[in-house]
């Protein structure tokens, strides 16, 4: 959409110049699937995630969509999850927003004979906000991974097959959501009287952008107490362009105006998930006990760099204003991989016309980050989850409901490990800082499983 | 009667659901700055400040001529030249425009203010604590550096024609003892603790070098000229052609990270010969190799006026924050100083409690 507006010259021109200005110091913000940070279904959230060899219920769309063909039930299911940080940094508190929203799965099989097919749906909903990009002054420490991280629509699509009784394939895409921004100024401004006889138009456009990425996962019962499974998650990245021209002839009316052409470029990484591999273990050595294992790699070394490059062009009648304009250098962001490691637990309290399940989980995630000894400050620490569930399930439902209805919930708390930031330059502006916090997250989640 | 009937499943979701949604998304600010201490400063406003002064963080008001100030906890120590002479003998050509002719003046000595209460910067004219006495001091005594020890004692180096001195007043005393002279030929002197030894910075020949002591009396000169580090200059920019009056601290980071910052003056000549002053500060955790700030102390240097120099820093115990005492050119005649203090981080507000009756 095109609109004229009158401006004064000074003030166009400041505007100008401190749209260039602001974005000299700018970073973009990292973010990872909202899954990633805050689990999917309560129950596999209760079990640390450690569910890549046994998931069968919604929540196979992220942990591994091979469980989807391997229960063999119509589900439908709801829940909410929030989860609140208490962050800080040299004991002053973060202000990083409580993340939360409504998570929906869907899990279609059929059957035909021996083969089964399945198809899968997930879908998170944040509560506050779709999507939001942020840029901030590079010079400030914030949590990376926690900062808006999951203020994003979050949408899968799965399907899975069951080719033999023992063995599932699945294999989908996963939607995420991102922002761009253009601004385009152009036209005319007269040195005098300049609020009635400039004519300045811009446009301004703003997309909503989606950006789709592939998972594959396998599940294998090698025996009948032992399921392993595997899963494979790619690389997202989604670039974020910001576009400032202003192109514009400066003068007074009824004479040639000097030509003022102003050209600001900046891009940036606005989501970056790193390209995963799970692989668990689930073991059942009791009847009513299993127990999983699981260890993640991330490939968090292929992060690109978080300071957006910037290209800045301001010329004054066909000459240079400034001269060279330099930006930020793109610094790299030496992320290093990290391996994952998780165990959950779970013991079949109660069976029968109602079930009873009681979970336990832990996880504990190093930092991909290295300590910011340099300019940049984000801030990340290395973490210890552990997470508690329970699982009620109102089997024999006839003639209400064909199947079963099931409700989870899961509370965990996740404790980050202080750390130092000690700074290279001993006349840094921000100096050494202390990180420390913690996370507490909680959800409840409702299943309908129709036999 | 009343018949109460089970929810449905799908009432209970439904339930779930509407109640998640009822939640709306709050705006969250940007996170909020984590500072070092090390600049840039703002100056003192006139909220936090009793003295009526016509400038930006004057803390001691006008009525002589002043040489460097430092503050210790609720004094402030500058040099003053009460008045000018009568007839003014010619200013020393060879001076730049904005140096004090001291000349021109009565002979300097020593003044101790304390603070004008419940400003805690804000200090009255204060009382005589040092005059020259002694052969070697040639008739002034500048550039105080007072180290107030936890029993109430007093050591107050100072400079004077003939050196660097020192003179010690006794805890429960109103006057130091007979001076004693530590190190000839240099001035400004800074002394702290760091390390386990007494570390004296001092200014000779435009250069800035470090004497050091174990008992705070005896110095031993370890490096005439430090290597400051070096500020990023244009082709058309001043070169630094001295460096002088240091005044250096102690800090402890965050992380608990022990290190000092040396403050200093630097002096710049144009192409065209005309010499300016500004400020800077390097940092070292083991004085012999620094990092020079590369950008400019002050965010807003319009309110420092021209020339500024001769920066003292204090720590302000239990508040994060470093404050400034500076001088800068005045107005009148003949050429004279003002003392300015000034604040990092500039968010911080040293509004005075008013105290209650």
């Amino acid at each position: 959409m095109v609109n004229r507006a009158s401006i004064s010259a000074g003030r166009s021109l400041s505007r100008a110049l401190l749209c260039v200005l602001a974005t000299f110091a700018c970073a973009a913000t990292a973010y990872a699937t909202p899954p990633d940070v805050l689990g999917y279904g309560s129950r596999s959230t209760s079990l640390g995630g450690a569910v890549t060899a046994s998931v069968e219920d919604a929540s196979a769309v992220y942990y591994n969509p091979a469980g989807l063909a391997r229960a063999g039930a119509l589900r439908l299911q709801v829940g909410y999850f929030s989860q609140s940080p208490f962050l800080s940094i040299n004991g002053q508190q973060s202000d990083v927003e409580r993340q939360g929203g409504v998570s929906f799965g869907l899990v279609a099989p059929a059957t035909f004979g021996d083969f089964r097919i399945a198809f899968g749906l997930g879908l998170q909903l944040p509560d506050q906000r779709v999507a939001r990009t942020r840029s901030a002054i590079v010079d400030r420490p914030r949590w990376e991974l926690y900062d808006t991280r999951s203020h994003r629509l979050y949408l899968s699509t799965h399907l899975a097959i069951r080719p033999v009784s023992w063995l599932t394939i699945g294999g989908g895409l996963v939607f995420q959501s991102g922002s761009v921004l253009t601004l385009d100024i152009r036209g005319d401004l007269p040195f005098t009287n300049a609020e009635d006889d400039s004519r300045l138009e811009h446009q301004f456009k703003g997309d909503l952008r989606s950006v789709r990425y592939g998972s594959l996962g396998v599940q294998a019962q090698v025996h009948e107490r032992v399921s392993i499974g595997l899963v494979y998650r790619s690389e997202v990245e989604l670039g974020n362009t910001i576009v400032a021209l202003a192109a514009a002839s400066v003068g007074t009316p009824g004479t040639p105006g000097v030509p003022l052409d102003l050209s600001l470029v900046s891009t940036s990484t606005s989501l970056f998930g790193p390209q995963q591999v799970s692989f668990g273990i689930d073991l059942q050595p009791l009847d009513r006990l299993n127990i999983a294992l699981e260890l993640t790699w991330n490939d968090w070394s292929a992060h690109p760099s978080l300071i957006a490059d910037q290209t800045v062009d301001l010329e004054f009648g066909g000459t240079a204003a400034f001269g060279d304009i330099e930006s930020l250098p793109q610094l790299p962001m030496n992320l290093h991989d990290t391996f994952v490691p998780r165990i959950g637990i779970e013991y079949a309290a109660l069976q029968g016309d109602v079930d009873l399940d009681i979970r336990a989980g832990y996880i504990y995630e190093n930092s991909p980050f290295p300590a910011q000894a340099g300019i940049t400050n984000f801030v990340d620490n290395d973490k210890h989850t552990i997470s508690l569930g329970l699982g009620a399930s109102l089997n024999d439902l006839r003639p209400t409901l064909p199947g079963a209805l099931q409700f989870n919930a899961h509370f965990a708390y996740a404790a980050l490990r202080a750390r130092d930031h000690n700074k290279t330059s001993l006349v840094d502006p921000v100096g050494d800082y202390r990180s420390t916090g913690y996370l507490i997250s909680a959800g409840v989640d409702v299943s309908l499983v129709f036999e | 009667m009343t018949q109460w009937t089970k929810p449905k499943p799908l009432q209970i979701a439904a339930l779930v659901l509407f109640s998640a949604c009822a939640t709306i998304g709050d705006e969250a600010a940007f996170p909020g700055p984590v500072e070092s201490g090390i600049g840039p400063f703002r100056p003192l406003n006139a909220a936090e400040l009793v003295v009526e002064a016509p400038r930006a963080g004057q803390i001691l008001a006008e009525g002589a001529a002043f040489g460097r100030a430092m503050m210790t906890e609720g004094s402030l120590w500058y040099a003053a030249a009460s008045a000018p002479l009568d007839p003014l003998p010619e200013k020393d050509a060879s001076l730049a425009r904005f140096e004090v002719d001291w000349a021109q003046f009565e002979a300097r000595a020593i003044f101790a203010s304390p603070s004008l209460a419940p400003a805690r910067y804000s200090y009255e004219a204060g009382t005589v604590v040092l005059e020259a006495t002694e052969p070697w001091q040639g008739g002034a005594v500048f550039d105080p550096w007072a180290i107030e020890s936890s029993d109430g004692s007093v050591q107050l180096y100072f400079a004077s024609e003939g050196g660097i001195g020192v003179a010690t007043r006794s805890a429960g005393s109103a006057t130091f003892g007979a001076p004693t002279q530590i190190l000839e030929d240099a001035r400004a002197p800074s002394v702290v603790e760091f390390g386990g030894e007494t570390l004296l910075f001092f200014e000779r020949d435009g250069r800035i070098g470090l004497a050091k002591s174990t008992d705070g009396l005896t110095f031993t000169v370890d490096t005439e000229a430090l290597d400051l580090g070096e500020l990023s200059r244009g082709e058309e920019d001043p070169t630094e052609v001295a460096q002088r009056s240091p005044g250096a601290i102690v800090v402890t980071s965050a992380t608990g990270r022990v290190s000092l910052r040396v403050y200093f003056e630097s002096r710049f000549e144009s192409a065209t010969g005309s010499v300016s002053s500004g400020l800077s500060v390097s940092g070292t955790m083991d004085t012999q190799t620094y990092d020079r700030f590369d950008a400019e102390l002050f965010g807003d240097t319009s309110v420092l006026g021209n020339n500024p120099g001769d920066p003292a820093p204090y720590v302000a115990d239990g508040e994060a924050t470093t404050l400034l005492t500076l001088t800068r050119a005045a107005p009148g005649s003949p050429q004279s100083r003002a003392v300015l203090g000034a604040i990092t981080p500039a968010r911080i507000e040293l509004v005075p409690t008013p105290e209650e009756p």
